[in-house]
């Protein structure tokens, strides 16, 4: 059956919620570099 | 090629195949066979993931692309660290949590068996033929450059993976995945460490990115808001988001690589492997298409990259053309070598820009010269759509790198290809016992059995893909035609699983019409001219939209709980 609850097991794992931030932080930053790069060379 | 990149070649293909089957485990029960008894690390299935979307095409075609376009693919995947963060909130639980081994079995115990099994019947058609495509493409270029016949060369790529996915299953793909992508970055890097190299002193990275700058090939960002322009930054963003999102989500092929984790915590780690590493993974494969331009700068190319369509036209009629066209390429060649020199040194020096109007000019010579040359062997072999982009990374390969590195580099294209063709199959027949043959025909059955039917599926779709390969050429506009179909049902589909999670209202015959819908709503707006990316948009919002009010017409349905 699907479930839309946590199991034990997931509630006992450790926080992940950061990495979401951070993933999106890190995005910003790759493509910011990126376009400051491209313009450094041209 | 030297015997000894034949002898790394041929060893390195027969080790990877040795060692994922030696480290298969558990593959007695179906669930080892095909979830690897939920036993992977999240770094393993993480390079699976990326592996099984990194295929023969990227490192021919993209590297291709950057030769010829430079950074602006590098667009089409600005969506993906969004859409990988969605799913772990989203999508990802749902599936590790209903412990199912498809992503479309979900769908039944959401809504009803007949959405689940249209959604898995598409998956198959397009993924059963795609896979032709995995092998031939790659086959085609190869088999020029290896100088070996076209079905021997998809024989190579396809064999392997038939091999190891039959008897190793799941944790042979995985594996075998993990070894390929560290070859390949590895193979990437020091190609790219090679062509610095290779650059003149006076030269070096800067003044070659600088020239690459200059004739447009550094714009890894447009602003500029265009539906029918392929890659820019919303159609990346926006468009880009939906398309992974389907493919990562939705499809059984990505679905199954993060299945097997050790936990859900695992399987959300996999998939942020790919949110981190993958648009820097594409900037890299872009920089070397780069640099190959920056180094045939300075060191001559040949007018064509197609060495064996260059020979026809030196057979042909048009020889003499043809060879008058070589007299002025070798000068126009020189003339950029000197406006290049002079403007990367100006730049370096902070003298000015003004010669860059004189290396363009020269460039736009050069490249008016090469498209007369193609032009000749368009004439010649009478194939409209002839285009040698693919074959510049191959021969720059082959042509440049030292003996044995030559070896490890053309193993990475081929392995690149064989590793994603590993993980289609492994899903295709998935797909068949889990969702047809175990649902459908034999619902009661020992492990032992459905094992062994798994095994035959598998190789099935081994044989079916490599048919479709060689016969790629007569298959070409069925290809087209289902892969065109496919980009139709992309976003569809992920608006079934859209319906199936944030309207608690929707129901079977709501999510099925709108399934079919969506996708002749999407064929009929793909008649406009829009680029593809904006499809999936379209896809996911029309069948989400008309799935909710059928549904709500049709009567609710209660969610079902644990």
């Amino acid at each position: 059956m699907t479930s839309d609850q946590p199991d034990q097991e997931e509630r006992d794992a450790p926080p992940i919620r950061h990495h979401y931030v951070l993933v999106i932080v890190v995005q910003v930053l790759t493509l910011t570099s990126l376009w400051f790069l491209a313009r450094m060379f041209r | 090629m030297h015997y000894l990149d034949w002898i790394i070649l041929v060893g390195v293909m027969a080790w990877i195949v040795w060692d994922g089957l030696r480290r298969t485990k558990g593959r007695d029960k179906l669930e080892g066979y095909f979830l690897a008894n939920r036993s992977i690390p999240w770094w393993a299935a993480g390079l699976s993931v990326m592996a099984t979307q990194l295929s023969a095409i990227t490192m021919i075609g993209t590297t291709g692309q950057g030769y010829t376009d430079g950074m602006r693919l590098v667009q089409l995947y600005y969506g993906l660290p969004l859409a990988m963060v969605i799913l772990s909130m989203t999508l990802v639980p749902f599936f590790y949590r209903a412990k199912v081994y498809t992503a479309y079995e979900y769908l039944e115990r959401r809504f009803d068996p007949k959405t689940r099994s249209l959604t898995s019947l598409l998956f198959l058609l397009q993924r059963g033929m795609s896979c032709g495509v995995i092998i031939s493409a790659p086959a085609v270029v190869m088999s020029l450059i290896l100088g070996l016949d076209v079905t021997a060369t998809a024989f190579l790529i396809g064999l392997p993976a038939i091999v190891y996915t039959v008897f190793g299953g799941v944790q042979a793909v995985t594996w075998t995945d993990v070894k390929i992508m560290v070859l390949i970055i590895g193979g990437l890097l020091v190609t790219v460490l090679l062509l610095i190299m290779g650059l003149p002193d006076q030269i070096g990275f800067s003044g070659a990115m600088h020239l690459a700058g200059v004739t447009g090939r550094l714009q890894p960002i447009d602003f500029k808001w265009d539906p029918k322009q392929t890659y820019t930054f919303w159609s990346g963003l926006i468009g880009g988001t939906f398309l992974m999102l389907s493919y990562f989500g939705c499809d059984q092929s990505q679905v199954q690589r993060y299945l097997t984790a050790d936990s859900l915590h695992s399987a959300r780690h996999s998939l942020l492997m790919s949110a981190y590493w993958k648009i820097p993974l594409q900037v890299l494969v872009l920089l070397v298409g780069i640099l190959v331009y920056g180094f045939y700068i300075f060191t001559p190319p040949p007018m064509l990259f197609n060495a064996v369509h260059e020979r026809e036209v030196q057979q042909s009629a048009r020889a003499a053309d043809y060879s008058a066209l070589q007299g002025k390429f070798d000068a126009a060649i020189a003339t950029r070598r000197q406006a290049a020199e002079t403007t990367a040194i100006d730049w370096q020096n902070g003298a000015g820009r003004d010669s860059e109007a004189a290396f363009l000019s020269a460039d736009a010579e050069l490249k008016r010269i090469r498209g007369e040359a193609v032009a000749i062997v368009k004439d010649v072999s009478g194939d409209s759509n002839y285009n040698d982009v693919n074959y510049v990374f191959p021969t720059f390969l082959t042509t440049y790198l030292p003996v044995g590195l030559v070896g490890l580099m053309m193993v990475a294209i081929i392995l690149a290809a064989t590793d994603s063709i590993a993980a289609e199959l492994n899903s295709l027949s998935t797909a068949t016992v889990i969702d047809f043959y175990k649902r459908y025909w034999e619902v009661e059955a020992t492990d032992a059995h459905y094992l062994n039917v798994s095994k035959l599926a598998t190789a099935f779709w081994g044989i079916f893909a490599s048919i479709v390969a060689i016969w790629a050429s007569e298959l070409g506009s069925l290809i087209e035609v289902v892969n065109r179909f496919g980009s139709f049902f992309y976003g569809s589909i992920l608006g079934v699983f859209m319906l199936a999670i944030m309207w608690p209202r929707a129901n079977g015959t709501g999510a099925f019409v709108a399934l079919i819908a969506g996708i002749a709503i999407v064929a009929l707006v793909a008649t406009t001219g829009i680029a593809f990316l904006w499809l999936n948009v379209v896809g996911a919002v029309a069948v989400f939209v008309i799935g909710a009010i059928i549904s709500e017409l049709t009567g609710p349905r209660r969610v079902p709980k644990p």
